[in-house]
């Protein structure tokens, strides 16, 4: 049974010790199956309705709150990721001071590469391997990645061809 | 304005930079470039969605709280209203087995997606490394690479692990820059 105050705790400490759209994938990811509270499925399922809906991709969560928790999981998640940006506000008026301050430079810096290090190894070596590893799998993989890098479709046409190849060869 | 934003831009975040930039800088001025690119920057060190925090800062440098609460509500309200009623319909279709399959395509190619976004977080911070010299460029591709490794084989708690990233990379910066260069 999922307890509503631990529930959006722990989705605002991932979004306050993260940065960018699935920065807060990780840490969710390690609280919320670990209670038995999501699987890596309604993982999966979440990041790819999130990447298909409009607006910003951190609002993936959406998908995650609702499939976990119904409505008021979406609603709980939903703050959990809006909270965190007001800091901007006393950031915006301190940045102009600390923006030249060694330490801050760095311990942004060490946040940024420790999220960017995490995120796609969670997302390809547990979400991803909730399926099971296969040779097309591997495949569509290395064929989106050398779509993104051409940067001639839009991320939206490489998720529909990833739909249409998922058809075709995971349909068995 | 956000409202148009968050129906449009469908494929996440690359179109709604794209679409903000054109809307409050391009067609609208109520932004100059400049101010556009500080204001950028300073939504990157913000915790949480970036462009909640870009919503929230120019709604309220331009009509105060009234305009950062609504800039906040047209981005999210939408995006919100319309992924619920698509996780809701994909929970009516979760059992079809093309729909699995279909779904299991998408999330490989969201994979791909993660891969790119987390070198875009990686490259300029290595650029920045890179200017501080040898030693502090490669502790950024070995914190990078040591993240992957211990979050994947040994599950470190994320909390845990970017926090002694962040504090590493400030002593090392810190060390590097007060120790490296003799003062005057």
């Amino acid at each position: 049974m999922i307890e509503p105050l631990p529930y959006f705790l722990i989705a605002l400490k991932a979004s306050l010790f993260s940065t960018g759209a699935l920065g807060n994938l990780p840490s969710l990811r390690q609280d919320l199956v670990t209670r038995h509270w999501a699987t890596d499925q309604q993982f999966a399922s979440s990041i790819a309705i999130g990447q298909l809906a409009p607006g910003p991709t951190g609002l993936w969560v959406v998908a995650l709150g609702y499939l976990t928790a119904g409505f008021i999981g979406a609603v709980l998640m939903t703050l959990a990721v809006v909270l965190p940006p007001v800091l901007v506000i006393p950031l915006g008026h301190l940045h102009s001071r600390i923006r030249h301050a060694v330490l801050v430079q760095g311990f942004i810096r060490g946040l940024t590469i420790g999220i960017a290090g995490a995120v796609p190894a969670v997302v390809v070596f547990r979400v991803l391997a909730a399926y099971g590893y296969s040779r097309p799998s591997f495949l569509l993989l290395a064929a989106s990645l050398g779509l993104l890098t051409t940067g001639r479709v839009p991320p939206v046409g490489v998720l529909t061809l990833g739909a249409v190849a998922g058809i075709v060869l995971f349909r068995t | 304005m956000w409202t148009a934003i968050s129906f449009k831009s469908f494929g996440g975040g690359q179109a709604v930079q794209l679409l903000a930039y054109n809307a409050l800088v391009d067609s609208r001025r109520w932004l100059t470039p400049e101010s556009w690119s500080e204001t950028y920057g300073l939504v990157q060190i913000v915790p949480g969605i970036n462009f909640v925090a870009l919503a929230l800062i120019t709604g309220l440098r331009l009509c105060g709280w009234a305009g950062a609460a609504s800039s906040v509500a047209g981005l999210v309200g939408p995006s919100f209203l319309i992924t619920v009623a698509m996780t809701a319909a994909y929970s009516q279709i979760a059992g079809i087995r093309l729909v699995q399959a279909g779904l299991r395509g998408m999330v490989t190619a969201a994979a791909a997606m993660s891969i790119i976004s987390a070198w875009r977080l990686f490259s300029p911070a290595f650029r920045a490394s890179a200017s501080d010299g040898g030693l502090i460029a490669g502790a950024t591709v070995a914190i990078t690479l040591g993240s992957s490794a211990l979050v994947v084989l040994a599950n470190v708690p994320i909390l845990a692990l970017v926090l002694v990233a962040g504090s590493l990379m400030a002593g090392l910066l810190w060390a590097k820059r007060s120790l490296g260069r003799p003062r005057a």
